[in-house]
Parts: C-alpha cells; structure tokens; sequence
C-alpha cells in the first residue's frame, strides 16, 4: 500500500506535539472530573441526582449570572457539574479583576421531600461579594438569587435582588461538597466505587431535571456522609492556585523564566501542599532550564520523577533540558 | 435505573464485546502497572486522550467535557478492561464513541465550526521554533478538517498515533481489508487537501 506523502509526512511531523495540552490543560480537566466524580458519589450517597442536577443547574446559573451572563448558554446539560466548576472559577476571577472579592460562594438545597418538591422547590444560592474601591456595581451586595432549573436563566446580579439569607435547618450538603472538592482537587483519590452506581451527572440523569427519575426519592440527611458548611470566607484558593500557576507559565512563554520562577515561589509559599503542587513542580523545572539553571533543574527534574513517578508531566519535565549543557 | 442505561448505546455495546483478536501484549509496552488504577491511566494518557479526540475535530470550547466524559467512562469500565488490546487502543476506542457522539449533538447545536485560534497554542522553549510548531499544527488540523469522519478518524490513528491496523480496524468495527481501502483514501484526500491549501497559501502571499 502506498505511504503518506513526503510533503504530508513531514507536515505531520512539524506538528508532532504541538497539539499536547498544557499543564493547566490538564490540572483543570482533573479538578472537574475529581468534582464530577464526587459528586456522583454523593449522589450514590442517597441524595437523589436530580436534586444533585438541579443544583449544580442552580449554581451554574448563578455564576453565569455574576459573570456577566458569560452564560454561554451552549451549555450541554451534561456539562452541568464541569460547566459549574468552570464558571464559578471564571466568575471568581473575572469578579476578582473587577475588584469584587468574592467572599464565599455557597448554596443550599433543599432536600427534595416530595415529588413535588423534586422538580418545584427552587435551588436556593446566595452569594456574597464585597465590595473594593474600584468596585462600581457591586454595592455590599449580598446577592441572592432564586435560582431557577434551566441554566439558561441566569440570575441578575443586581442589588435590587437582595433578599434574606435562606437559613434551611434541613440543607442538604451536596452542592457544599460541590464546592469543596473543587478545593481537594486533586489531592483526594477518586471515590471508584461510588461511580459505578452513580451513572451520575451524565446527560441522561441531566435530563432528570426536567422530568425526575424514578430514582429521585426523598434524601436523607443522614445518608450524606460528611457534612461539611460552606468553605470559610476568602478567596477559592483553588482559583488563586490557578492564577498564580498561570501566571507563572504565561511568563515563562514570554521568555521571562525568573518571573516565572518568583510567581512559582510565591505559590510554594502559599500553596505548599496545594492541589496544583505537581504542575508547580514541572514548571519549575522548565522554569530553571530556561534561566540556564541546568543543574538545579536537573536535579528539581529528578526530584520530581520521584515524587509524581506516575506524572504525566514527566516526560516534559525529563526533556527540558534536552540540549542544553 | 442502572448505571450502564446511561452510556450511550454506541459505548455500551462496544465496552461489552470483549476485544478479539490480539494477544496480551500491552501492559508492558505501555509501561502501565498491572493493576490499573484510574489515577494510573488517568495520568499517563491524558495528553494522547486530549490530544485525540482534539484531532478527531473536537473543538476547543468543547474539549473539556469531551475529554471529562471519556475519563468518566474509563472510570466507569476500568474494570472490564482485559489488557487484550493496548491500554492506548482501549481508550482510543471509547474517546472515537464519546467523539462521534458529540459530534453529531454538536452539529444538531451549531454547524460545522471554525478552528479555534486559542486551541493552536504550542510548547516550546523558542519563539520561533513555538510559532512554527503552531503553524503546522494550524494546518495540520485545517487538512484534517477537510476530510470525512470516516477518513478523519483513520487517518488519526494510523498515521498521528502510528496504531497498528489490527488495532485500528478492530477499534473501527470493519476488517482489516476495509481498513486498509479507507486510509489510503483518506490518504489521498489528505494529500489533496495540502496542495490545495498550498496552492492557495502561494497565491496568497505572492
């Protein structure tokens, strides 16, 4: 059979690797499958997954709505969960550039106490943003939203919304771990078993938010295994990680490797077991060899093949500093 | 309501057909530990899983969750994997049926769609040696785009991830012979395409 090309071949070869996801590329698909993983583990926990679909709608809209109605409404249903993890994120950094400190994001859902309450019972989300100087719209707006199923609908973040803080004695923590495995990320291992029952937030459970399932029963507090408030006021940690991170590699593209290597050292210092450690560790590599640290770099790159023997950022980290001496 | 009433049926029916053919050879090759965790696989293959189902034409903006759903799955039949065939032609085979089936929701949504410029960002230490990587792969995906599914997905594993044929065919469903018809093919089309886009490229900068 007849070969490719010599002029297609070695397209092909110019191109070999040049479509590899980066770092970030990889540690932000993680940190939503270890989201979406969780919480279908918490669906197979005993809350019932239209309760865990309608929420994360409910979230998703409700960071659509603080981000400025980036709602892009393409949304697929069954990127509900990732697609919440990825707003919330943009949310709290685009709210972060416009000043606004985003104290703490939280929502509570109620459990779904009756098949009415499955589909009726609005997810309830409140979401606080303090203000900074620069700060224009936000005006010590506790914004509160009701917010509805569909992720289409996005909830305006206007003062005019504000509302009493919802204080239900009876909420259900599921979306509160939403939150908080985006801040384990990738420290915590995947929960293998729970997903095997949980066909979780895949596009047909999705679905359940428009007709429940019949597995949508009531959930019982008690079924839920950990139940853990809303993360303290500050910051998501997990966004600052990712800034920094990103930060430190858009320096570094831009051939600045002792920029680089400060915005990494500064994530050591305050992220020193975060969940983004092994991309921090990989960059410095590349950070070092491309201050002409050879040495160091080599020995940072060893290091790190020890440490994360199974990274799929060795082999990044091992070529580095092919070529140099 | 089982877990498995979710897949779609494509991945359901493929994932429970046990994989004929091949010996035992891959675990080894793939330097991957006999007991295959998720965390395991995970980290070795994302990059050939992004990297995939970005050449089977996913787009950008869409990436994420294509990628996020073929780990789920994985996650969900790592069980069931045999090591009958190369770890690599597994998850090949289940990142072609997510693919295809947000292919077509994706075409039902919005059409066919552009390359997405942010998607042809490439590593390298140079400037110049990034940016000429970034061209090519630009091109690259331009060409690729220009062919049909069928050859588009042939042409990726055989001649981006160098599969072998009897892995390839088995992932396609077709026999060997088949196979072999549909990436010459694919092939040629692909050939044609770059003196195509050559052709224009000259007369553009002429």
């Amino acid at each position: 059979m007849s070969e490719l090309g010599q002029d297609a071949r070695a397209l092909v070869t110019a191109a070999d690797g040049g479509d590899d996801p980066s770092f970030d590329d990889e540690a932000r698909v993680r940190r939503k499958l270890h989201a979406r993983l969780k919480v279908a583990a918490a669906v197979g926990a005993g809350a019932s997954a239209a309760a865990a679909t309608k929420s994360a709608a409910a979230l998703t809209s409700v960071a659509a709505g603080l981000g400025g109605g980036a709602a892009t409404g393409g949304t697929t249903v069954t990127a509900g969960v990732s697609l919440t993890t990825k707003l919330l994120l943009a949310a709290a950094i685009s709210a972060t550039a416009a000043g606004v400190t985003v104290v703490a994001v939280r929502q509570e859902a109620s459990p779904a106490s009756s098949p009415a309450g499955t589909s009726g019972t609005p997810r309830v989300a409140s979401l606080r943003a303090t203000p900074s100087l620069s700060s224009a719209s936000a005006n010590h707006a506790s914004i509160e939203s009701q917010a509805p199923v569909s992720p289409e609908v996005s909830a305006p973040p206007t003062p005019a919304a504000r509302a009493p803080i919802p204080t239900q004695s009876e909420s259900m923590p599921v979306t509160a771990r939403a939150d908080r495995t985006v801040d384990e990320a990738s420290t915590t291992p995947f929960p293998r078993k729970a997903t095997t029952r949980a066909a979780g937030p895949d596009r047909h459970v999705q679905n359940a938010s428009i007709s429940p399932p019949a597995s949508a029963k009531p959930a019982t507090v008690s079924s839920v295994p950990s139940q853990v408030p809303a993360p303290p006021a500050g910051p998501d940690s997990l966004s600052r990680e990712a800034a920094l991170l990103r930060d430190a590699q858009l320096a570094l593209l831009a051939g600045d490797p002792t920029g680089a290597l400060a915005r990494l050292e500064n994530h050591a210092v305050q992220f020193p077991t975060g969940a983004l450690v092994e991309e921090r560790r990989a960059a410095r590599v590349l950070a070092l060899c491309s201050q002409g640290r050879v040495t160091e770099a080599r020995e940072a790159a060893q290091a790190f093949e020890r440490e994360h023997p199974r990274s799929a950022l060795t082999s990044s980290v091992r070529g580095a500093c092919a070529g140099k001496r | 309501m089982g877990a498995s009433t979710h897949l779609p049926i494509l991945v359901r029916t493929s994932l429970s057909e046990p994989l004929s053919g091949q010996k035992a050879l891959p675990r080894a090759r793939e330097g991957v530990p006999t007991a295959l965790s998720f965390e395991d696989v995970y980290h070795a293959h994302f990059r050939f899983v992004w990297r995939s189902a970005k050449r089977l034409g996913v787009r950008e903006a869409a990436l994420d969750d294509v990628v996020q759903e073929v780990f789920v799955v994985v996650h969900r039949r790592l069980a069931e994997f045999e090591g009958r065939s190369t770890i690599t032609t597994w998850l090949f085979g289940i990142t072609l049926r997510v693919v295809r089936d947000h292919r077509r929701s994706a075409r039902r949504r919005d059409g066919a769609t552009e390359v997405d410029p942010d998607s042809l960002r490439a590593e390298g230490r140079d400037p110049a040696e990034r940016a000429e990587k970034a061209q090519a792969v630009r091109q690259l995906h331009l060409l690729l785009d220009e062919l049909n599914d069928e050859r588009r997905e042939i042409f990726v594993m055989a001649e981006l991830e160098q599969m072998i044929m009897p892995d390839i065919a088995e992932t396609l469903g077709v026999n060997v012979n088949t196979a072999y018809a549909r990436l010459r093919a694919a092939r040629q089309e692909f050939e044609q395409a770059l003196v195509r886009y050559r052709a224009r490229d000259a007369r553009r900068f002429k």
